[in-house]
């Protein structure tokens, strides 16, 4: 059962994985995140369920997590509203201000 | 049995949302498909007797942050109902299923030392971990001061100059 | 008490540091005084408390702080805890309450410099830092708050930063401790590959039981000897110290009496079973008396007070490191103990003097001591304690430290040269500054405020007193030290290097008294008879000069990179066409060869580099998801290639 659990975690980490380098919606892109830092989670709390014998150590990893991703989507969100009101964009491509 | 029947039930909705967050042609609707995917997380927690972590994703992901998304998504007017790829969008799609492959991979070649049984376990279980004797409390300490810092740090990016 | 206090020594002041820069500074931007106040009140608790430890040392009290798990890495355990024994116990002391005193003074000092908040925030964090190196229980946490202790050094020292010689002077003093520094860390690396623990006591307990010993115990301690000489400023590491003068002069009493320069010395006391059961003793004895007798010659000749006091301090510590050398722990802290007094004296009286005429050039004082007595009876108490005339404190280190050179001939008679200059410098500032009368423009002199006077008196008494502390061996004892020779009030006067000793530092102030206050010989006669000496020791030994344009500009910058271009334009081009005229004629093929093949390869080779870079730079495009790109084709090349490995091998 654990295999089920981690295949499905990769799955969803590649479909995060994917929407994080292919759109063009600064929103979009955090939500994809948001799929990424999910199956980790998935990953960690089926591994405190079939691995350790101490089972709980990684769901408390987990709420941590939570409290991160919940800190960093406002932080990113209130930088894409940043980027929004002085370019007029959410558009990640045409922010490169680090270009050569 | 009723596990890996709830198992597959979710797995296969929560993929399905998933895609629709990637590839919904309206971001307001990729946003729901989002809030459908967190959901369907939860109940895969459950099928891991983690019912704790179950309520708070649903508090903490559903409530707070998926909120704060559609409000973001409205506080963007017209530039942000459409989700467009960018240009390298197939050299993106074969990287990812690349990386997923390797994912997968490296998950079944590992021999996992898998517990002859399932340990059950409960909140209660949880709360000792976090508050019981050489618990993680401390960290929760410095978890507050994360957000305080994220709160001070919001506030200074958005108050302008 | 349980020895837990000693986490809350170190917590205070770390506490008062956030507190004033998370919320005084912001919120109480028109009163300043309020994060005086609170550092002024966390530092005197803490330094009641550090009292507490000591008395509860000192009754031989067991006293444990159980230390706190912070790192697991396999089977190795890093600890954050505290040793409280007689050594931790003393430098808690003398740290918490110079800087205590310190902070007091600085009340006065640093009235309505803008900057005042920073100034009490930095000195804050700068105590806890100490406070923190002095009990760590683990070289990992003592390195931390090394380098955390140099880095408040430098915040303080640049405090002025506008100022370009502050901010140069910041810049030198980190970096020049860096390289010492450098050593120190090879040498924790060293110590945990060899033995796999970075716990202070089980390396005491591995080096007295023959564990660690041989080449890897003799390069540790050569590390750590290193690391001890760029922050005690020991030659040839010691010219940071005298720049260090730009900061605020408090902090220079700070740096030079309790915190910086007293964590090298106490790092090799800290590690001294280490360096027992190694050869390298002697070269820390030969460093200090070395160092000692050096510094004291440049001393002589400064006209800044500040700098002649910064001297003064590296001599000083030489004196610490000669008796740790040759003495043992006990002698070598002892003197730092009684130093911290009267040298953090001195500077507070140099800053008091300062304050009175806007300058620290002597040539621009003289005759201040009527105007200002108290500054005046201090400053002379410090120099006289500093000199080592019976019965104040400095004589009672010194005394101990000399008699236990007396074993090396040639440290021996350099320790007592360095009495004869020290006293002779001293008294050279004392008379400039105080007698004659005044050579400045400034109208209006006058005492400093009281917050400033009454932390010199305190010192003052201290500076007197101190000695007494190891009359009957107490200090020795509570460095746990057994077999120690125990000298009476007066018995010690028969000792005949004590003695000899003291005569010498009279000779010295005698002479100081003739050339500067009674004129008998001229000053500048005397320059001009010791021209050369004048001159050698006015411009540093050129050591300065020596680093920086020699060291920095000439080698660095225009040796080994101009070496690489004549380099270049003469041997590889030199070559390339030397061959080609010889080939002239009969190889034309050569010639050929040489043009399109060596030619090709060495310009190639740059064309190549060019070439490369340009067509590189292109990734560059800003484009955040492309970044993201490469970090996944990363991993997936890296976790694809152990496959491969796995697959084949």
């Amino acid at each position: 059962m654990l295999g089920h659990y981690l295949i499905l975690s990769a799955i969803l980490f590649s479909i995060g994985l994917f929407g994080a380098l292919s759109r063009r919606n600064g929103v979009v892109i955090l939500m994809s995140i948001e799929l990424m830092l999910n199956a980790a989670n998935l990953a960690l709390v089926s591994f405190s369920k079939y691995l350790v014998s101490q089972p709980v150590s990684g769901q408390a990893f987990v709420l941590f997590i939570l409290v991160v991703a919940a800190a960093e989507v406002t932080v990113a969100l209130a930088i894409v509203m940043e980027i929004y009101r002085s370019h007029q964009t959410i558009d990640v491509t045409n922010v490169d201000l680090m270009k050569w | 049995m009723s596990q890996a029947i709830a198992f597959w039930v979710f797995a296969l909705l929560l993929v399905v949302s998933a895609l629709g967050v990637v590839f919904m042609k309206n971001v307001f609707h990729s946003a729901l498909a989002l809030i459908a995917a967190l959901l369907m997380m939860a109940g895969l927690f459950i099928t891991l007797n983690a019912e704790f972590l179950a309520m708070a994703q649903i508090i903490i992901y559903v409530g707070a942050i998926a909120v704060i998304i559609l409000l973001a998504i409205m506080l963007t007017p017209g530039l942000s109902s459409a989700n467009r790829p960018n240009r390298l969008v197939l050299p993106m799609l074969l990287l990812c299923a690349v990386f997923g492959g390797v994912l997968v991979i490296s998950f079944t070649r590992t021999a996992w030392q898998s517990l002859p049984a399932p340990t059950s376990m409960d909140t209660s279980t949880l709360a000792v971990e976090m508050f019981g004797e050489n618990g993680f409390y401390p960290v929760l300490g410095i978890a507050g001061l994360l957000i305080l810092a994220t709160i001070v740090g919001v506030i200074a990016i958005l108050r302008g100059k | 008490m349980s020895g837990e206090v000693v986490y809350l020594v170190f917590a205070l002041p770390i506490l008062s540091f956030i507190i004033i820069l998370a919320f005084l500074r912001p919120l109480f931007k028109g009163r300043p005084k309020v994060s005086s106040y609170l550092g002024i009140a966390l530092t005197g608790i803490s330094f009641v408390l550090s009292l507490l430890l000591l008395l509860g040392v000192y009754s031989g009290k067991d006293l444990a702080a159980s230390p706190l798990l912070w790192l697991n890495l396999g089977n190795v355990d890093i600890k954050f805890g505290a040793i409280i024994d007689g050594l931790v116990a003393i430098m808690l002391v003398v740290v918490t309450f110079i800087s205590l005193l310190v902070q007091i003074y600085s009340v006065g000092y640093m009235r309505g410099d803008p900057a005042y908040h920073r100034y009490f925030a930095l000195v804050s964090l700068f105590t806890g830092s100490m406070v923190g190196l002095v009990m760590a229980s683990n070289l990992f946490w003592l390195f931390a708050f090394w380098e955390l202790v140099g880095l408040c050094s430098y915040l303080l020292i640049g405090f002025w930063f506008d100022r370009p010689a502050a901010a140069n002077a910041a810049k030198k003093a980190f970096i020049v401790t860096r390289v010492g520094d450098f050593g120190l860390l090879g040498a924790v690396i060293l110590l945990f590959t060899q033995t796999g623990t970075l716990d202070i006591g089980s390396l005491h307990i591995l080096a007295t039981s023959g564990a660690l010993a041989g080449s890897v115990l003799s390069w540790a301690t050569i590390g750590i000897l290193m690391g001890a000489m760029g922050k005690s400023a020991q030659f040839p590491l010691h010219v940071w110290l005298p720049d260090a003068m730009e900061g605020p002069t408090p902090v220079s009493a700070l740096i030079h009496a309790a915190t910086m320069v007293a964590a090298g010395v106490f790092l090799i006391a800290r590690m001294y079973p280490l360096f027992e059961y190694s050869p390298n003793l002697k070269i820390v004895a030969i460093v200090g008396g070395f160092t000692a007798i050096f510094a004291a010659t440049m001393a002589l000749v400064m006209n800044d007070i500040k700098k002649v006091l910064a001297y003064s301090t590296i001599s000083q510590l030489g004196y610490m490191f000669l008796g740790l050398g040759m003495g043992g722990v006990s002698v070598g802290i002892f003197h730092l103990f009684n130093h911290a007094f009267f040298k953090a004296l001195l500077f507070l009286g140099a800053g008091s003097v300062g304050h009175a005429t806007n300058t620290f050039d002597m040539r621009q004082m003289g005759g201040l001591g009527k105007k200002m007595p108290w500054t005046f009876a201090c400053f002379v108490i410090a120099s006289l304690s500093l000199a080592g005339i019976y019965p104040l404190s400095g004589f009672w280190s010194k005394d101990e430290i000399i008699s236990s050179a007396s074993e090396e001939p040639v440290l021996f008679y350099m320790a007592l040269v360095t009495v004869f200059f020290t006293a002779f410098y001293m008294f050279r500032v004392v008379f400039m500054t105080f007698s004659g009368s005044y050579r400045g423009e400034k109208e209006h002199l006058h005492e400093s405020h009281k917050e400033m006077v009454i932390p010199m008196v305190i010192l003052a008494v201290l500076s007197v007193f101190s000695g007494f502390f190891n009359l009957n061996g107490g200090f020795a004892h509570l460095l746990g030290e057994t077999d120690v020779e125990t000298m009476g009030i007066f018995e010690v006067l028969s000792h005949p290097a004590a003695i000899i000793s003291l005569l010498v530092a009279l000779l010295g102030i005698f002479l100081a008294y003739a050339v500067y206050k009674k004129q008998w010989l001229s000053a500048a006669g005397l320059t001009r008879v010791f021209y050369p000496f004048y001159t050698l020791f006015s411009k540093k030994y050129w050591i300065d000069t020596f680093y920086e344009d020699i060291l920095v500009r000439r080698f660095l910058v225009n040796g080994v990179f101009e070496f690489f271009s004549l380099f270049d334009r003469y041997v590889i081009d030199g070559l390339v066409n030397g061959a080609a005229k010889a080939a002239t004629g009969v190889f034309v093929f050569f010639n050929y060869f040489d043009h399109y093949v060596v030619d090709g390869l060495v310009n190639g080779i740059g064309g190549a580099a060019k070439s490369v870079g340009k067509s590189l730079r292109h990734l560059e495009t800003g484009q955040l998801q492309l970044y993201g790109a490469f970090i996944v084709l990363g991993i997936v090349v890296i976790v694809m290639t152990i496959f491969i490995v796995e697959v084949l091998v």
